[in-house]
């Protein structure tokens, strides 16, 4: 039985996310936030990420070479 | 759409996600924009500013040895090697320049970088020429990046080198023409995107809300990130106009009816807008084909 999509529904406080390709977390899949007014869905994954701290996830993100906020 | 004609309901040609509910296909050929043959030269108009006294305008050339600039006032200079500064004299009015680049060029955002801000149109990006990097310039922006006189991008005289041969930060999509605000519809038929490897934030805060590829470019596919072309939010939508419901619930279906679903990573970010249940299922089988999706919820 498949489980259930992950859903993150207007959150308390913003909400960063980093989406990697496997568990091995080597590459980074996709990555984003979710403001307090925002829903975020994607299919069910063991891979996902959240973060309430925004340096936290920028540190991974450069880490990775990815500016967000380019 | 700069070129071509497009029917609706027809399913051959170019895939077109209209940002505003559209979905259509086009039916120009595909191997050039409906036939339009482009210049081998980069060749664009800068809209030069009254000059007074004197105004100087590099090409930074990223170690190009042998090449060509037409500065548009009659001055030709050849076999360049390394920047090359042009000095334009003084003039009363504006005047719309026609400027043109040939040889070994490889950077185009540094070629572009000085005139960007008053380019009003790209002619051509020259199909002989194979760009190693689109990135350049102060900054390393995108090469069109904070160009608000341009209104479209003509991505079928944009050829790239080889992955291998190219250089910096490889040829990436990343921020290319944001703050491009004169910019509301993007076209790249007949461009090969097979050689792109990043795309973040291509047409941020510009003023995009009509998307057209072919149906063999999955640019979702592309990207060290996986963020993929369709990066939507509403600042690549529009900087100034929020989606209403009824107008996010046509875009889902439109994306639900033409967007890839094969299984690739997408990412959708819309901002707080709203779907009703008419944009439920749309947005429900595009998350069941991996695309991850950021909005207001469900009214």
């Amino acid at each position: 039985m498949s489980k259930e999509n992950i859903k993150i529904s207007k959150p308390e406080v913003k909400t960063y996310w980093i989406l990697w390709d496997s568990e091995l977390q080597e590459n980074i899949e996709a990555q984003g936030f979710v403001n307090t007014d925002q829903t975020f869905e994607i299919l069910y994954t063991d891979n996902l990420i959240t973060y309430i701290d925004e340096d936290e996830w920028l540190e991974v993100l450069f880490k990775n070479n990815i500016n967000p906020y380019y | 759409m700069g070129w071509g004609k497009i029917y609706e309901s027809t399913w051959w040609g170019s895939l077109i996600i209209n940002g505003w509910g559209g979905a259509y296909f086009n039916l120009s050929n595909g191997s050039g924009g409906g036939g339009i043959s482009y210049s081998e030269e980069l060749d664009f108009v800068w809209e030069a500013p009254t000059i007074s006294g004197s105004l100087n305008r590099t090409v930074q050339s990223y170690g190009a040895t042998n090449y060509t600039v037409d500065w548009g006032d009659g001055t030709i200079d050849t076999n360049l090697s390394g920047n090359a500064t042009h000095t334009y004299t003084s003039s009363s009015s504006n005047s719309s320049i026609n400027i043109k680049m040939s040889g070994d060029l490889s950077n185009l955002g540094g070629c572009l970088y000085d005139f960007r801000s008053q380019i009003s149109s790209i002619n051509s990006f020259g199909t002989s020429i194979e760009w190693k990097a689109l990135e350049g310039g102060s900054f390393n922006r995108g090469a069109l990046y904070q160009a608000p006189l341009i209104t479209s991008i003509p991505f079928a005289s944009l050829k790239l080198a080889p992955i291998s041969e190219q250089t910096g930060n490889k040829v990436r999509f990343d921020t290319f023409a944001r703050y491009s605000t004169g910019l509301t519809s993007i076209d790249f038929t007949g461009f090969d995107s097979s050689r792109v490897v990043g795309i973040i934030n291509p047409f941020r805060d510009a003023n995009v809300t009509s998307i057209t590829f072919d149906a063999n470019q999955n640019f979702s596919s592309i990207g060290l990130e996986g963020q993929g072309f369709i990066y939507l939010s509403n600042y690549h939508l529009s900087p100034t106009a929020q989606m209403t419901t009824e107008q996010y619930d046509s875009f889902l279906l439109a994306l639900a009816s033409t967007a890839p679903l094969n299984g690739i990573r997408v990412t959708v970010n819309c901002g707080s807008v709203q779907y009703s249940e008419t944009g439920a299922i749309s947005r429900a089988t595009l998350i069941a084909n991996n695309y991850n999706i950021t909005d207001g919820g469900q009214i």
